[in-house]
Protein backbone atom coordinates (compact mmCIF):
# COMPACT_ATOMS: atom_id res chain seq x y z
CA UNK A 1 0.00 0.00 0.00
CA UNK A 2 1.51 3.37 -1.03
CA UNK A 3 1.40 6.31 1.44
CA UNK A 4 -1.46 8.10 -0.38
CA UNK A 5 -3.53 4.88 -0.20
CA UNK A 6 -2.81 4.60 3.54
CA UNK A 7 -4.08 8.18 3.96
CA UNK A 8 -7.19 7.58 1.84
CA UNK A 9 -8.10 4.04 2.93
CA UNK A 10 -7.05 3.87 6.59
CA UNK A 11 -6.78 7.32 8.17
CA UNK A 12 -9.35 9.42 6.32
CA UNK A 13 -12.28 7.05 7.10
CA UNK A 14 -11.49 7.43 10.84
CA UNK A 15 -11.41 11.24 10.62
CA UNK A 16 -13.08 13.67 8.28
CA UNK A 17 -10.76 15.37 5.79
CA UNK A 18 -11.02 18.63 7.78
CA UNK A 19 -10.10 16.88 11.04
CA UNK A 20 -7.15 15.16 9.41
CA UNK A 21 -5.82 18.44 8.00
CA UNK A 22 -6.20 19.99 11.48
CA UNK A 23 -4.32 16.99 12.94
CA UNK A 24 -1.45 17.58 10.47
CA UNK A 25 -1.34 21.30 11.26
CA UNK A 26 -1.13 20.57 15.01
CA UNK A 27 1.76 18.25 14.14
CA UNK A 28 3.53 21.21 12.52
CA UNK A 29 2.88 23.24 15.66
CA UNK A 30 4.44 20.48 17.81
CA UNK A 31 7.54 20.54 15.56
CA UNK A 32 7.74 24.32 16.07
CA UNK A 33 7.47 23.78 19.85
CA UNK A 34 10.27 21.19 19.77
CA UNK A 35 12.41 23.67 17.82
CA UNK A 36 11.92 26.27 20.57
CA UNK A 37 13.21 23.68 23.08
CA UNK A 38 16.21 22.98 20.82
CA UNK A 39 16.92 26.74 20.47
CA UNK A 40 16.82 27.07 24.27
CA UNK A 41 19.23 24.13 24.71
CA UNK A 42 21.54 25.74 22.13
CA UNK A 43 21.46 28.95 24.18
CA UNK A 44 22.59 26.99 27.25
CA UNK A 45 25.22 25.20 25.12
CA UNK A 46 26.68 28.52 23.94
CA UNK A 47 26.87 29.65 27.57
CA UNK A 48 28.66 26.43 28.53
CA UNK A 49 31.07 26.69 25.58
CA UNK A 50 31.85 30.33 26.40
CA UNK A 51 32.62 29.39 30.00
CA UNK A 52 34.82 26.47 28.94
CA UNK A 53 36.70 28.50 26.35
CA UNK A 54 36.31 32.26 26.61
CA UNK A 55 37.21 34.36 23.55
CA UNK A 56 36.53 38.00 22.55
CA UNK A 57 33.67 36.62 20.42
CA UNK A 58 31.77 35.25 23.44
CA UNK A 59 29.26 38.14 23.42
CA UNK A 60 28.65 37.79 19.69
CA UNK A 61 27.88 34.06 20.01
CA UNK A 62 25.53 34.78 22.90
CA UNK A 63 23.75 37.40 20.78
CA UNK A 64 23.36 34.91 17.89
CA UNK A 65 21.96 32.33 20.33
CA UNK A 66 19.39 34.83 21.68
CA UNK A 67 18.39 35.93 18.15
CA UNK A 68 17.92 32.25 17.21
CA UNK A 69 15.80 31.59 20.32
CA UNK A 70 13.67 34.73 19.84
CA UNK A 71 13.08 33.88 16.16
CA UNK A 72 11.99 30.35 17.21
CA UNK A 73 9.49 31.93 19.65
CA UNK A 74 8.23 34.30 16.93
CA UNK A 75 7.77 31.39 14.51
CA UNK A 76 5.69 29.41 17.00
CA UNK A 77 3.53 32.46 17.69
CA UNK A 78 3.08 32.99 13.95
CA UNK A 79 2.26 29.28 13.67
CA UNK A 80 -0.39 29.49 16.42
CA UNK A 81 -1.98 32.50 14.69
CA UNK A 82 -1.88 30.80 11.28
CA UNK A 83 -3.28 27.45 12.50
CA UNK B 1 39.21 39.24 15.38
CA UNK B 2 38.69 36.92 12.43
CA UNK B 3 36.52 34.01 13.71
CA UNK B 4 37.60 31.73 10.84
CA UNK B 5 41.26 31.47 11.80
CA UNK B 6 42.43 27.96 12.57
CA UNK B 7 45.94 28.87 13.81
CA UNK B 8 46.26 31.71 16.30
CA UNK B 9 49.49 32.69 18.01
CA UNK B 10 49.22 34.37 21.43
CA UNK B 11 45.47 35.10 21.26
CA UNK B 12 44.15 38.15 23.10
CA UNK B 13 41.56 37.97 25.89
CA UNK B 14 41.28 34.20 25.57
CA UNK B 15 41.18 31.77 28.47
CA UNK B 16 40.01 28.24 29.07
CA UNK B 17 38.25 26.63 31.99
CA UNK B 18 40.94 25.54 34.46
CA UNK B 19 43.68 27.93 33.35
CA UNK B 20 46.19 28.82 36.09
CA UNK B 21 46.81 32.46 37.02
CA UNK B 22 50.44 32.26 35.90
CA UNK B 23 49.67 30.33 32.72
CA UNK B 24 49.80 31.92 29.25
CA UNK B 25 48.11 30.64 26.13
CA UNK B 26 50.70 30.43 23.35
CA UNK B 27 48.66 28.92 20.51
CA UNK B 28 45.03 28.15 19.76
CA UNK B 29 44.47 25.59 17.00
CA UNK B 30 41.37 24.29 15.28
CA UNK B 31 40.56 21.91 12.46
CA UNK B 32 41.23 23.44 9.05
CA UNK B 33 38.70 26.04 7.90
CA UNK B 34 38.41 24.01 4.67
CA UNK B 35 36.42 21.43 6.65
CA UNK B 36 33.60 23.95 6.92
CA UNK B 37 33.11 23.98 3.13
CA UNK B 38 30.94 20.80 2.86
CA UNK B 39 28.59 22.24 5.50
CA UNK B 40 28.55 25.57 3.64
CA UNK B 41 27.65 23.82 0.37
CA UNK B 42 24.87 21.89 2.13
CA UNK B 43 23.51 25.12 3.67
CA UNK B 44 23.46 26.87 0.27
CA UNK B 45 21.61 23.85 -1.16
CA UNK B 46 19.09 23.96 1.69
CA UNK B 47 18.45 27.68 1.04
CA UNK B 48 17.13 26.81 -2.43
CA UNK B 49 15.03 23.83 -1.26
CA UNK B 50 11.81 25.83 -0.56
CA UNK B 51 11.85 27.21 -4.12
CA UNK B 52 11.95 23.66 -5.49
CA UNK B 53 9.78 21.77 -2.99
CA UNK B 54 7.53 24.66 -1.90
CA UNK B 55 5.02 24.57 -4.80
CA UNK B 56 4.55 20.78 -4.44
CA UNK B 57 4.07 20.97 -0.66
CA UNK B 58 1.74 23.98 -0.96
CA UNK B 59 -0.50 22.13 -3.42
CA UNK B 60 -0.89 19.03 -1.20
CA UNK B 61 -4.61 18.47 -0.57
CA UNK B 62 -6.65 15.97 1.43
CA UNK B 63 -10.34 15.67 0.58
CA UNK B 64 -10.17 18.91 -1.38
CA UNK B 65 -8.72 20.84 1.60
CA UNK B 66 -5.26 22.38 1.34
CA UNK B 67 -3.08 21.10 4.22
CA UNK B 68 -0.90 24.19 4.15
CA UNK B 69 -2.87 27.35 3.48
CA UNK B 70 -0.75 30.44 2.62
CA UNK B 71 -0.44 31.52 6.28
CA UNK B 72 0.67 28.04 7.46
CA UNK B 73 2.95 27.73 4.43
CA UNK B 74 4.61 31.03 5.37
CA UNK B 75 5.18 29.83 8.98
CA UNK B 76 6.60 26.51 7.76
CA UNK B 77 8.95 28.31 5.32
CA UNK B 78 10.19 30.66 8.07
CA UNK B 79 10.68 27.63 10.38
CA UNK B 80 12.68 25.92 7.64
CA UNK B 81 15.00 28.92 7.19
CA UNK B 82 15.34 29.15 10.97
CA UNK B 83 16.32 25.48 10.98
CA UNK B 84 18.96 26.25 8.30
CA UNK B 85 20.26 29.13 10.44
CA UNK B 86 20.33 26.85 13.51
CA UNK B 87 22.18 24.15 11.56
CA UNK B 88 24.75 26.70 10.32
CA UNK B 89 25.22 28.12 13.82
CA UNK B 90 25.59 24.64 15.33
CA UNK B 91 28.12 23.59 12.67
CA UNK B 92 30.16 26.75 13.17
CA UNK B 93 30.09 26.51 16.99
CA UNK B 94 31.16 22.85 16.84
CA UNK B 95 34.11 23.84 14.66
CA UNK B 96 35.01 26.98 16.63
CA UNK B 97 34.94 25.39 20.09
CA UNK B 98 36.59 22.08 19.17
CA UNK B 99 39.89 23.65 20.01
CA UNK B 100 43.43 22.60 20.84
CA UNK B 101 45.15 24.98 23.22
CA UNK B 102 48.90 25.05 23.77
CA UNK B 103 49.98 26.99 26.84
CA UNK B 104 53.39 27.44 28.45
CA UNK B 105 52.48 24.58 30.81
CA UNK B 106 50.05 22.25 29.06
CA UNK B 107 48.28 21.12 25.95
CA UNK B 108 44.49 21.10 26.24
CA UNK B 109 42.00 19.39 23.95
CA UNK B 110 38.46 20.81 24.16
CA UNK B 111 35.81 18.63 22.52
CA UNK B 112 32.18 19.53 22.01
CA UNK B 113 29.83 17.42 19.91
CA UNK B 114 26.32 18.64 19.28
CA UNK B 115 24.39 19.98 22.21
CA UNK B 116 25.01 17.30 24.78
CA UNK B 117 28.68 16.28 24.76
CA UNK B 118 31.65 18.05 26.31
CA UNK B 119 35.09 16.58 26.95
CA UNK B 120 38.25 18.37 28.05
CA UNK B 121 41.61 16.61 28.23
CA UNK B 122 44.94 18.10 29.20
CA UNK B 123 48.54 17.01 29.62
CA UNK B 124 51.49 18.92 31.00
CA UNK B 125 54.32 19.61 28.55
CA UNK B 126 56.84 17.67 30.65
CA UNK B 127 54.60 14.59 30.37
CA UNK B 128 54.74 14.51 26.59
CA UNK B 129 56.92 11.70 25.28
CA UNK B 130 56.44 11.51 21.55
CA UNK B 131 54.87 13.65 18.84
CA UNK B 132 53.95 12.48 15.37
CA UNK B 133 52.39 14.37 12.47
CA UNK B 134 50.55 12.68 9.63
CA UNK B 135 49.31 13.98 6.30
CA UNK B 136 47.36 11.52 4.21
CA UNK B 137 45.04 11.43 1.22
CA UNK B 138 44.84 13.76 -1.77
CA UNK B 139 42.99 16.44 0.23
CA UNK B 140 45.60 16.38 2.99
CA UNK B 141 48.56 16.51 0.63
CA UNK B 142 47.12 19.29 -1.57
CA UNK B 143 46.04 21.54 1.31
CA UNK B 144 48.65 20.46 3.89
CA UNK B 145 46.00 19.29 6.35
CA UNK B 146 46.65 16.40 8.70
CA UNK B 147 46.75 15.18 12.27
CA UNK B 148 49.22 15.47 15.12
CA UNK B 149 49.42 12.57 17.59
CA UNK B 150 50.84 13.33 21.00
CA UNK B 151 51.90 10.43 23.21
CA UNK B 152 52.05 11.16 26.93
CA UNK B 153 53.57 9.31 29.86
CA UNK B 154 50.28 9.48 31.74
CA UNK B 155 47.52 6.87 31.78
CA UNK B 156 45.63 8.66 28.98
CA UNK B 157 47.76 7.44 26.14
CA UNK B 158 47.32 9.81 23.24
CA UNK B 159 46.09 13.24 22.19
CA UNK B 160 45.06 13.76 18.61
CA UNK B 161 44.88 17.15 16.96
CA UNK B 162 42.69 16.18 14.01
CA UNK B 163 42.62 17.77 10.55
CA UNK B 164 44.78 20.76 11.48
CA UNK B 165 46.54 23.04 8.99
CA UNK B 166 50.35 22.66 8.82
CA UNK B 167 50.65 19.55 11.06
CA UNK B 168 54.45 19.39 10.68
CA UNK B 169 54.81 22.99 11.89
CA UNK B 170 52.58 22.23 14.90
CA UNK B 171 54.60 19.09 15.69
CA UNK B 172 57.78 21.18 15.58
CA UNK B 173 56.31 23.90 17.84
CA UNK B 174 55.17 21.37 20.45
CA UNK B 175 58.46 19.46 20.27
CA UNK B 176 60.42 22.69 20.89
CA UNK B 177 58.18 23.62 23.84
CA UNK B 178 58.52 20.15 25.34
CA UNK B 179 62.31 20.23 24.93
CA UNK B 180 62.51 23.67 26.55
CA UNK B 181 60.28 22.61 29.45
CA UNK B 182 62.31 19.47 30.08
CA UNK B 183 65.56 21.46 29.91
CA UNK B 184 64.64 24.60 31.89
CA UNK B 185 61.55 23.47 33.77
CA UNK B 186 59.58 26.33 32.22
CA UNK B 187 58.98 28.24 28.97
CA UNK B 188 60.80 31.56 28.68
CA UNK B 189 58.46 34.40 27.75
CA UNK B 190 59.64 35.17 24.24
CA UNK B 191 58.14 35.06 20.77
Amino acid sequence: MVPSEITTNLIVPLLTAGEFVKFLRYGILIIMGLYVVYAFIMLRQIDLMNRSFHTPLAGFFKLLGYIHFLLALLVIFAGILAI
Amino acid sequence: MNPFRSFIKRPNKTRYDGEDDDENILYVLRASTLLLLPNLAFIILLCFAPFVAGPFIASFEIGGIRVLNPAVMFSVTVLFYLFVFGFALQAFLNWFFNTYVITDKKIVDLDFQGVLYKNISEATLDNIEDITSTVKGAFGVVFNVGSVFIQTAAEKNEFEFENVDHPAKIRDIIADLVAETKKNGTIRDND
